[in-house]
């Protein structure tokens, strides 16, 4: 009787250890499959709304005009959904002041680059987006640096999002940032 | 640190799950309320006075949403206050009041039905009213104060 509980707490232990452990491996591919695998990205949520690689601007938010959670209703938006697998993307937009900024994302809404008004000498801003495992872009990237003044943004991923972001200081702001939101754009251009 | 792509896993998983695009705390810093002061939930059904006084960044706004993040459907069709539209006394101090019922100056409707999350948003946060790592200090922050419920 004794060796069977004796055996029976060492199964127990042996049990307890193995599903902690894989409590922890469960947890843990969990958290970094997510990114990937969950529905509720911005990225799925905005699903064919918007032409890709074209520039939309988005209507002002409210609780019928809202495409994503958490939106700024005092904020104007303008979104390009980019795919780069064939040829990069021209970002052209003009910040108004320095709240103003320019978003490039991957598919699981990480914020790969930003810039915004207040890193800026001038109110216009190019940034050009190419697929950084194409090493010939690379140089041509490099090659450009001296050409144009256009800030090479290098994807691991060929799509994603591009967000304008315009805070509207108050409704007599409204036609002047809308002006300049209206100047945004995102086009292929040749290699 | 949300929106970087070397955040740490959950944070990314966050975001993911969330469908948000959140720029890095360098530009934007984020501050998400569900609970008042005293800890208890938000709610559509109860009022509370927000009120703060003007934190060094460029500039802020308060919006008002459901526990989805949809904006607080309302007839006023006010969703958010910021630092440029918002009502100040003399002292530079600011009230604003979240309510199912219409109230003066600064009144940031709410629907009676609903649980509230409040957003917070630091845009260009001067260096002055961070720390470090953990961004705005808390009293800094504005303070929700239940004042009716029921």
């Amino acid at each position: 009787m004794r060796i069977i509980s004796k055996l029976f707490n060492i199964w127990s232990i042996y049990w307890l250890v193995a599903g902690l452990i894989l409590g922890v491996i469960i947890h843990l591919v969990t958290i970094l499959s997510l990114p990937h695998l969950s529905e509720h990205k911005a990225w799925d949520r905005v699903g064919n709304s918007y032409p890709v690689n074209s520039m939309t601007i988005l209507p002002p938010i409210s609780p019928d005009a809202q495409p994503l959670p958490f939106m700024a209703p005092d904020i104007r938006y303008a979104v390009c959904k980019y795919d780069v697998s064939k040829e990069p993307l021209l970002v052209r937009t003009n910040l108004l002041n320095e709240m103003w900024s320019v978003a490039v994302f991957n598919q699981q809404g990480s914020n790969i680059y930003t810039v915004s008004g207040a890193n800026l000498r001038s109110s216009n801003v190019d940034i050009k987006i190419s697929l950084a495992e194409n090493d010939k872009l690379k140089f041509d990237i490099r090659r450009n640096q001296f050409i144009d003044s256009s800030i090479p943004v290098k994807v691991n991923e060929a799509e994603g999002l591009i967000m304008v972001r315009a805070p509207v200081l108050s409704a007599a702001y409204t036609d002047q940032a809308m002006t300049h939101l209206r100047t945004a754009m995102c086009k292929s251009v040749k290699r | 640190m949300a929106g970087r792509p070397d955040a740490d896993p959950y944070a990314r998983a966050y975001v993911a799950r969330t469908g948000r695009l959140p720029l890095s705390s360098k530009n934007i810093q984020y501050f998400i309320a569900k609970t008042d002061n005293q800890g208890l939930r938000l709610l559509g059904k109860c009022e509370y006075i927000i009120e703060n006084t003007d934190i060094m960044s460029e500039w802020w706004s308060l919006a008002a949403f459901d526990d989805n993040g949809k904006l607080q459907r309302n007839n006023a069709q006010r969703y958010a206050f910021n630092s440029s539209t918002i009502l100040r006394d003399t002292e530079g101090k600011y009230k604003i009041r979240l309510s199912a019922f219409p109230r003066a100056r600064n009144w940031l409707p709410t629907n009676l039905d609903n649980k509230i999350t409040l957003l917070f948003r630091l845009h260009s946060p001067a260096s002055s009213a961070l720390t470090p790592h953990t961004g705005a200090t808390r009293a800094s922050l504005p303070s929700i104060r239940r004042v009716t419920c029921g």
